[in-house]
């Protein structure tokens, strides 16, 4: 009889844990996130850090879980894929926003945020970028990182060249190329290859963006702004890396860091790199705007490189949960680190004190964006991937002297018909 | 008569040897390059050229083998190219029989359909792909490579397959036909020992391809249990750089069982039974 | 005893058991995708929501551009060069190797080798040969030819096509494992009673061999040109279809239309690509059909 009753008090026992645990994991919610900060990039650690320890605060209630998606255009092609075979692809993930992928504003797969992003949550970000990120009333993204992408000098060759402080007027900056180019080193890095022929794509952003002002990508791209930008352009071809022409943007960087160029741009993901390949060019850097070439000034193109999303779910508990986890992930303590580690720069404004050269660089970064006159999109950005990948063909043979400006233009004119 | 003979033997020899070294260099060029520059900086490769390595980067193959876990990528690797392989040339050679060695209405058109697959981009069915893959709930499982592995190269060793049972003289045939043979066992126990060179080259191509095939697999798996070695591979690419260095350590180690697999296909399939087969 | 009739019908049931598992293959992974295409090549559809009805609009805008027409030109010139340069080295390769001169296990390896090696890998290797400055290609040209020594190969239009072309006669080792297989199955009689006549190698080969893996050489010909028709990877790594669209092909087309969400007209390429491709293997069957060995091995 006693052994009967202990039976049943275990069996009891048991058949109540079984459902306590049962209960328990049925009450945690998991989150996928197909994640492309991981392996070699350089937000990889502290974003892994993060996601710990927001699994650790929330154990047994909510987990994120990491797809790891190391290839960005693979990822991207998953991205598209299953948004277009009718699955979210993940409970939070990430895209850039350009012309075409605001189509994915248009997907019932991907939740709205508009109501959410109010309050104190919305006071971590700068309103400009959340009206960037609001299409028709809706806000379907979180605009997270940002990418500000100044001029970059290497002040020891402009020394050697007898030039003691960054160009300010278009005049000096010719006249810097020159002297240069007597020292014997093409002075001028760029690329017109890849999918986005990237730095010389960046090149032409910032003189249009000061010869057409602020709102220059709403003309016309057949408008004369672009045509004198593309002369620009050329000349600034003259004293280029001679394989710059369907080259990669690592040629271009290379040049740079490699202290065979003297003139750059690109973004601040490129500081941790430049340092460790090529410490002796990053000690004598300078970052400025570009001289007016026309007739707006310490103007710097800047855009939004990752925008954050999250898959549209009907259950209320799973809402709370991504949400609870993006304001965690979008804190500005949790972002600074990001940043910090990483070189990256966010929409979400932070201070700091630098402890390290690129720290040092990171904050020039920053001085340069609250200085400048007005922020523009680039190329790419702001005319999307049908755009840029038209005009990086017609350049290559633009600047060897086999098309005119119109021809250009008028190309890319047609791939933004539709 | 044999005068010519002699006087061509010398030119003979130096075309043949001029060929085969300029096609030596030609081939071993990638592969040494691809050796030098996994032992190189990343820094170092994109500054490009020929040059060898300041110091032997060896740190690349650990990084390879430690930070992207490539001993289960490999695991899973080998497990989905073995299996794609041996679906793909049992229903390749099955069909490819038929369609070889008999008539019946429709043979040529469904030979035409089937070998037309071989023109098909698959990247133009990433999207229907992945409605069938996630309708029949094969997401982030294996088999799905499998499946799709195989049926990607079935068009390629149909046609292969039965280009070589094609070429079988109708006479080995016959012989057996007139001793009884069933439909099957004429497939079985003489048509396959025949094209077996033509299996292990069929199976070969699967097995590269299944082996270096990166969208599907980046595409239909999402955890690491069901990741392949080309994951591995990518895992040094990130949106703003690649590290070249570990990544090309990791394509070293991941070219060796393709080796292994050719050479062991070619060496003792062709070169031994098929050999044996045709004379006895 | 069975009766004829009885005998046809077991013939007609093994036949279709044998190809049930290829169909069903097929079916699923090549009619549906491909029926699906089909569909999408007719809708203006950017991949989220409803598909809209357009005719035959993405052909028309397809066929008009003339960066379509140039790479439905180039992809012409990729089958054509694949076919007849690719696929006559491999022979000659096949051949030399056939006859086991020393050594040849190890080239039979070798010569196969950068078809197993990433193609992204092959890609940059390219690339820095080819460059302008401190290429291999330029410093090996500089003595002979001093003009030539800051020519860009992939930059100029008018040697881009050419030289991603020309890289691609290290891949002949697929094609050369086609023709050594089959090469192992011409039986060994015939080189002896042709060595008794006292033919050289070249005529036993000319004679023999050529002759014998006719059959073979349309397979391996119909393959290269199939893969000319739809080549995609090592240019679109080299040099992204540029410059100017100089080396731009379908694949790269399909794939920009994707990246651009126009999966209406990604599908339009598809489906011109696979058309043209079949007709180019029709083609190529009526005319070395008819020496088919199929026509006299099958009943």
């Amino acid at each position: 009889m006693s052994n009967r009753k202990v039976l049943t008090v275990l069996t009891a026992l048991a058949m109540g844990l079984v459902f306590l645990t049962g209960q328990l994991s049925a009450q945690e919610i998991v989150l996928k996130w197909p994640l492309i900060w991981v392996g070699g990039d350089g937000k990889a650690a502290p974003v892994k850090a993060i996601i710990e320890a927001f699994n650790a605060e929330n154990a047994g209630k909510i987990k994120v879980e990491v797809e790891e998606q190391p290839n960005y255009d693979a990822y991207e092609q998953k991205v598209r894929v299953s948004l277009a075979a009718g699955i979210a692809p993940g409970d939070i993930f990430t895209f850039k926003l350009n012309p075409a992928t605001a189509e994915f504003y248009k997907s019932p797969l991907v939740m709205d945020l508009s109501k959410d992003l109010t309050g104190a949550w919305a006071k971590n970000f700068p309103a400009a970028s959340i009206k960037q990120a609001t299409i028709g009333g809706k806000l379907k993204s979180i605009p997270f990182e940002i990418g500000v992408t100044p001029v970059w000098y290497n002040m020891d060759l402009m020394n050697k060249a007898g030039i003691k402080a960054t160009p300010k007027t278009a005049a000096e900056f010719w006249a810097a190329a020159d002297k240069l180019k007597a020292l014997g080193i093409d002075p001028i890095a760029q690329n017109t290859g890849s999918t986005n022929a990237y730095i010389t794509m960046l090149w032409f952003s910032h003189i249009a963006a000061s010869r057409g002002g602020a709102n220059v990508w709403a003309k016309p791209i057949t408008d004369k702004v672009f045509v004198d930008s593309l002369k620009d352009l050329k000349r600034m071809y003259g004293y280029s890396n001679q394989d710059a022409i369907g080259a990669a943007p690592a040629i271009a960087n290379g040049h740079f860091v490699k202290a065979e160029s003297a003139i750059y741009t690109n973004g601040s993901w490129r500081l941790a790199a430049t340092l460790k390949d090529g410490p002796t060019v990053y000690e004598n850097l300078a970052w400025d705007y570009l001289p007016a070439f026309g007739a707006n000034k310490n103007s710097i193109p800047m855009f939004l490189q990752a925008m954050i999303a999250a898959g549209e779910t009907k259950d209320p508990a799973r809402r709370a949960a991504i949400l609870t986890f993006l304001k965690y992930f979008t804190a500005p303590d949790n972002v600074k680190k990001i940043s910090l580690a990483s070189g990256a720069m966010f929409t979400v404004p932070f201070t700091f004190e630098p402890a390290n050269p690129v720290e040092a660089g990171l904050q020039k970064f920053m001085t340069l964006v609250q200085k400048a006159s007005f922020t523009v999109p680039n190329l790419e950005v702001a005319l999307g991937p049908a755009a840029v990948a038209e005009f990086g063909q017609r350049v290559s043979l633009y600047l060897t002297g086999g098309a005119t400006e119109d021809e250009v233009l008028k190309a890319i004119a047609k791939k933004l018909e539709d | 008569m044999k005068q010519t003979t002699g006087s061509q033997k010398i030119p003979g020899f130096l075309l043949k040897w001029t060929v085969l070294s300029l096609f030596l260099i030609l081939t071993l060029m990638p592969f040494l390059w691809l050796l030098i520059s996994s032992l190189k900086t990343t820094f170092e490769i994109e500054s490009g050229g020929f040059s060898f390595p300041a110091s032997l980067q060896f740190i690349n193959y650990v990084n390879a083998v430690s930070i992207a876990n490539l001993p289960l990528l490999f695991t899973n690797s080998v497990l989905v190219a073995v299996l794609a392989v041996a679906l793909n040339v049992a229903v390749g050679s099955l069909a490819a029989f038929v369609l070889a060695r008999e008539q019946f209405p429709g043979r040529d058109f469904l030979y035409v359909a089937l070998t037309a697959g071989i023109l098909i981009p698959i990247i133009s069915f990433l999207v229907p792909y992945f409605i069938l893959i996630t309708r029949i709930g094969l997401y982030n499982n294996l088999i799905s490579l499998i499946l799709i592995y195989a049926a990607v190269n079935i068009p390629v060793t149909v046609f292969l397959i039965t280009s070589f049972m094609k070429a079988i003289p109708k006479e080995m045939e016959e012989a057996a036909v007139m001793d009884g043979c069933t439909f099957s066992t004429r497939f079985w126990r003489i048509i396959l020992p025949l094209a077996q060179s033509g299996l292990a080259t069929a199976g070969t191509f699967c097995f590269i391809y299944a082996w270096n095939e990166f969208i599907l697999a980046m595409l239909f798996t999402s955890s690491e249990s069901t990741r392949t070695v080309q994951l591995g591979i990518r895992f040094f690419q990130s949106q703003f750089q690649t590290d070249y260095g570990p990544m090309f350590a990791a394509i070293m180690l991941s070219i060796l069982p393709t080796v292994a697999v050719y050479v062991f296909m070619h060496n003792k399939i062709i070169s031994g039974l098929t050999a044996g087969a045709v004379k006895g | 005893m069975a009766t004829l009739r009885q005998d046809r019908i077991r013939k007609g049931l093994n036949i279709t058991l044998f190809l049930a598992p290829v169909i069903v293959l097929f079916v699923l992974f090549f009619l549906f995708p491909l029926f699906f295409t089909a569909q999408t090549s007719l809708m203006k559809w950017k991949g989220i929501g409803e598909m809209e009805f357009i005719g035959l609009k993405n052909f028309e805008r397809m066929f008009g551009d003339d960066t379509f027409q140039l790479a439905l030109k180039n992809n012409l010139i990729w089958a054509l060069a694949s076919g007849f340069i690719q696929v006559p080295l491999a022979l000659l390769v096949a051949l030399i190797l056939n006859r086991k001169p020393k050594g040849w296990g190890a080239l039979r390896t070798i010569f196969f080798l950068p078809n197993v090696i990433s193609a992204v890998a092959i890609a940059m290797m390219w690339t820095q040969i080819y460059n302008p400055g401190h290429g291999l290609l330029n410093t090996i040209l500089a003595p002979f030819f001093p003009q030539l020594a800051q020519f860009h190969w992939l930059g100029d239009v008018s040697t881009s096509l050419g030289a991603v072309i020309a890289q691609s006669v290290i891949y002949i080792g697929y094609f050369m494992i086609i023709l050594m297989a089959a090469a192992t199955n011409i039986p060994d009689e015939l080189y002896e009673a042709a060595q008794l006549d006292g033919a050289t190698s070249w005529q036993q080969e000319w004679k023999i061999t050529i002759p014998m893996l006719r059959g073979t050489l349309v397979t391996a010909a119909t393959l290269a040109m199939a893969y000319g028709i739809r080549h995609f990877e090592a240019t679109f790594l080299m040099t992204g279809g540029g410059p100017a669209h100089s080396t731009t092909t379908m694949g790269i087309i399909l794939y920009q239309q994707m990246d651009e969400l126009q999966y209406g007209r990604a599908g339009a390429v598809a489906i011109i690509l696979i058309a043209f491709g079949t007709g180019m293997i029709v083609l190529l069957r009526a005319l070395f059909g008819n020496k088919d060995p199929m026509s006299d091995a099958s009943q």
